[in-house]
């Protein structure tokens, strides 16, 4: 699956153009430009088909502007799997050339953890060079092709992983769960991933951090690279399936996302691996709803503060978690829940999207801010690291008081 | 490919970044929502911001002898948009701001690019709606809605778009631009200019902004849906309920096979042995819903229809999730979705409903119809596979058929989605070759080089 648009024809065909996503697109609400909403996406992938376009690098450049915020999927009458529909173009338009040198980087970058693992103390002191220190974070000190409005976070001195033992086993332990922490809490927001350790084990669950997991491939994957992305789901569903736990945790809804929905139709070729990857599948939580599936371990701490919850489209419309991570949010003692007047609006971040469409992105992100202002609220919670990324750089470049954590990390402030 | 002094005229005009050009995105300028339409490709598209820059473009395009075709949002059912043989595509997506809202006239001023969802959201804080709703509401343009004149689900109670637009600002085929109406109700200053250019798809000029009248937001409604294990009880339950001179809001029909595509679809709760379902909604000042209701609710029961009724806002919404399921479940069925909008006078709704089933058993098609029981506007839905050429072949006997049967019960070849390229060769088995004529002599009268959307409404001439 992916790598060839044909097998997406039947989805093609299905798009009637009624334009249902024009209403939900993001993106195509910024620059109402057809090429920019699903509907457009899969006609190119039509045209591409039928011959009436070659992939180009124009039409990759073009099959790159989308969030993958799965809002279209959701809005389509018709039942077609956009977001799908428009990864297989990715990697369709690609093979004319064109994907950026950026971009190429950061695929191959991925796709190598010795890379990431020694290219972070590189990064933080290239970090400290480039950059002002500035609301907590940096703010680029020359353009670099990034946004100097925004603050980027302090890169951490080690990798979440490297700061953590294999196995968490509490005194007494009732299951065994994995947790492939992901990019962002490994490498950009490590208090993320200790956060969901210290809840993991004071619920009385041993938690398991293979040492050698690496990135879930989704990047890739969206990037039009599917063959790498097969290659990092095959290696880590050998990895997790040896370890025989009970669930498999993430703290970020497109890591998740990747092992429930990708790695199955990644591997579909390979029978074993398929197998496997469907029954690790199974087992696959995001932090919050495991927490709402286990026993809580007694009284709460109490927070007093005012708290706003920012739903990430790939826990919210990918992995469907729902009111789960609010209704643990308001559970806290103290806690004054204002929701946002549309939480399930995504950010803008999308990933590298924030990266090599700054500008856009910003934009996108215009009304999310405004919203989140509306609450009063001093706290922002969020389910995913990017998100968290998007959103805490672009508020800290507007002078925002607040801060922005990790639902993980404010469940973990509660617990004594 | 297009000249490059005229691209760059066209540049000039709207800006570079308003002009699309390259092959890959001219693509995407070539359709709407319409199935089975050529592919024709613009040579440019532009996305002007003001009307001046829309007469620039019109000016170059006259100038150069190319053809100019308006857009919006590129929803309509009729190929309204479709770039035969090539030309301009001017979107006005980027024409975009309401440019008053005046409550104390009930009027609001928008360009053509406002979706109509928006226009509603402005007008909500001052207590007033926009009625037309189509079901596109969320995406379709004003401007677009203007040149089709949509209808949507309230039109038995609420009328449609022509019955709230006053005022109009074009630009016509010599690049001037001219303004008719305003915000008055009563305005008889020579022709009814406004009503000729609502409805006229984008062949007479490009409509550059629109004023139209605003009404006062119902204070109250109530919902109830009704089955009935026979199409005739529906029909008279209809009949019976505009004898009792209530005018619902909306009065929406859905046929067996839409109701047993729902139900696989959505689970809403309708009963798979029903032959139709109605859906009723009354609204106005509440003592006269809960009048109405009262009324409705004894005439669906006499007719024989069981009741679902709705306490509060929740449970509306559940009955109303059934009706909004219809084109979403039928459209699953099957790759491709012909959605057609035969109608017919009111009374004849019924008999409408029963020809369509026939025509599908004869062609051995599968056909949902729902619609607007209230106004006589069927959507019978066909859903069968652009790719199957035998197939595609009785769809358009079909087709042919149900306009036919339409016209004969006194009916329309299209009640709301326009007529476009899709049904122009239908047009002389309504208004016959006189009024074809006299439709073609407008045409010429107002746009001489044939510059504004070519080829659509009128057929081809030998
Ligand atoms: C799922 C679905 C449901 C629908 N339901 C309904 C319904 O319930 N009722 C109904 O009436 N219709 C319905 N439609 C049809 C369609 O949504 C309407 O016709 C809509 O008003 C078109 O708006 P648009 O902005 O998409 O216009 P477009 O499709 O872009 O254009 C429509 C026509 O208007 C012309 N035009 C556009 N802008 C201008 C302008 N500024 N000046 C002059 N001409 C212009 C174009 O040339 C074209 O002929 C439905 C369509 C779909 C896909
Ligand atoms: S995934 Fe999001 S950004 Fe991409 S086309 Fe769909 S709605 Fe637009
Ligand atoms: S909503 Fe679905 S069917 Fe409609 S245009 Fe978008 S992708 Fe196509």
């Amino acid at each position: 699956m992916y790598d060839d648009l044909a097998d997406f024809t039947a989805d093609i065909k299905k798009c009637m153009r009624c334009g249902n996503c024009q209403a939900v697109c993001p993106v195509y609400g910024v620059t109402r430009a057809e090429a920019d909403v699903a509907r457009g996406k899969l006609q190119l992938g039509r045209a591409l088909l039928e011959g009436r376009l070659e992939p180009t690098p124009r039409l990759s450049a073009l099959s790159q502007r989308c969030l993958l915020c799965l809002a279209c999927l959701d809005a389509c009458p018709s039942g077609v799997a956009t977001c799908a529909g428009i990864v297989a173009l990715r990697a369709a338009a690609r093979k004319g050339g064109g994907l950026p040198l950026a971009r190429r980087m950061l695929l191959a970058g991925l796709a190598r953890k010795p890379w990431l693992d020694r290219g972070l103390p590189v990064a933080r002191r290239a970090q400290k060079a480039a950059f002002h220190p500035a609301g907590g974070g940096y703010r680029p000190r020359f353009p670099l092709g990034l946004d100097v409005r925004r603050i980027y976070p302090a890169l951490p001195a080690r990798t979440f992983l490297a700061g953590i033992r294999d196995l968490v086993q509490p005194p007494r332990a009732d299951l065994r769960v994995a947790f492939f922490a992901g990019c962002m809490a490994n490498y950009v927001y490590p208090g993320t991933g200790e956060a969901v350790v210290k809840l993991l084990a004071s619920r009385r669950a041993g938690v398991v951090l293979p040492a050698a997991q690496h990135c879930c491939g989704y990047p890739l994957l969206a990037l039009g690279d599917p063959a790498t992305a097969r290659a990092m789901a095959a290696s880590h569903v050998a990895m997790f399936h040896r370890l025989g736990v009970d669930f498999l945790v993430t703290a970020c809804g497109t890591c998740g996302e990747a092992w429930r929905e990708h790695y199955p139709e990644l591997l579909r070729d390979d029978q074993e691996l398929y197998d496997r990857s469907l029954a690790l599948a199974t087992k696959v939580r995001d932090i919050a709803s495991l927490l709402a599936e286990l026993p809580a371990p007694g009284a709460m701490l109490p927070l007093p503060w005012r708290v706003t919850y920012h739903q990430a489209c790939h826990l919210g419309r990918g992995m469907r978690v729902g009111d789960i991570p609010v209704d643990l949010i308001k559970a806290v003692p103290g806690i004054d829940f204002a929701p946002l007047a549309d939480p399930g609006r995504c950010c803008g971040g999308a990933g590298s999207f924030q990266l090599f469409y700054s500008e856009l992105s910003r934009a996108i992100a215009a009304p999310k801010l405004a919203d989140i202002r509306n609450t009063g609220a001093t706290v922002l919670v969020t389910g995913c690291g990017a998100c968290r990324n998007q959103l805490e750089g672009l508020l800290a470049g507007e002078g925002w008081p607040g801060r922005v954590m990790h639902t993980a990390e404010l469940l973990a402030l509660t617990t004594p | 490919m297009m000249d490059r002094q005229v691209l760059r005229q066209l540049q000039q005009a709207v800006g570079k970044d308003n002009v699309i050009m390259d092959r890959e995105e001219l693509v995407l300028y070539s359709y709407d929502a319409t199935p089975e339409m050529p592919p024709a490709c613009p040579l440019a598209a532009v996305l002007p911001q003001s009307a001046a820059q829309v007469a620039a473009v019109v000016n170059i395009c006259r100038v150069n002898r190319l053809a100019v075709f308006p857009r919006g949002s590129g929803t309509n059912l009729s190929g309204g948009t479709v770039p035969l043989g090539g030309g301009v595509v001017l979107a006005t997506l980027r024409m975009d701001r309401i440019l008053e809202l005046d409550p104390d006239n009930l009027a609001a001023t928008v360009q053509p690019g406002v979706i109509i969802q928006r226009l509603n959201d402005a007008a909500a804080p001052y207590g007033l709606i926009y009625p037309p709703d189509p079901g596109t509401v969320a995406t379709a343009t004003m401007g677009g809605s203007v040149a089709e004149c949509s209808g949507g689900l309230r039109g038995l109670k609420y009328g449609v778009t022509r019955d709230y637009v006053t005022g109009l600002e074009v630009v016509l085929a010599d690049g001037s631009v001219a303004r008719f109406g305003g915000k008055t109700v009563k305005n008889v200053t020579a022709y009814d200019m406004v009503r000729l250019f609502t409805g006229a798809e984008g062949t007479l000029g490009v409509i550059t902004e629109i004023t139209v009248r605003l009404v006062p937001a119902p204070q109250d409604r109530r919902s109830m849906l009704a089955s009935f294990t026979q199409l005739a009880a529906a029909g008279e339950a209809v009949a019976a309920i505009i004898r009792a001179r209530i005018i619902p809001a909306t009065m929406e029909i859905l046929d067996r096979t839409t109701i047993e595509a729902v139900e696989n679809y959505a689970h809403a709760g309708l009963p798979r042995d029903a032959a139709a379902v109605l859906l009723v909604e009354v609204d106005g000042l509440t003592e006269v819903v809960r009048h109405d209701a009262a009324v409705v609710e004894r005439i669906l029961q006499e007719s024989g229809g069981r009741l679902k009724l709705a306490a509060d806002d929740r449970e509306r919404d559940a009955l109303w999730a059934a009706r909004r399921a219809a084109l979403p479940a039928l459209a699953r069925l099957r790759p491709t979705t012909v959605l057609e909008d035969a109608t017919v006078p009111r009374s004849r709704i019924v008999e409408m409903l029963a020809a369509i089933q026939d025509i599908a058993v004869r062609h051995n098609l599968l056909i949902g119809t729902f619609g607007h029981a209230g106004d006589g506007n069927l959507h019978p839905t066909i859903l069968t596979d652009e790719g199957d050429h035998e197939e595609m072949a009785r769809v358009h006997l079909a087709v042919k058929e149900i306009f036919a049967t339409a016209l004969a019960m006194g009916g329309t070849l299209s009640g709301e989605h326009g007529i476009g390229l899709a049904k122009r060769r239908f047009l002389p088995l309504e208004l016959g070759d006189a009024g074809v004529a006299a439709v073609r002599r407008i045409k010429r009268a107002l746009d001489p080089d044939n510059l504004f959307n070519p080829g659509k409404i009128l057929p081809e001439e030998e």
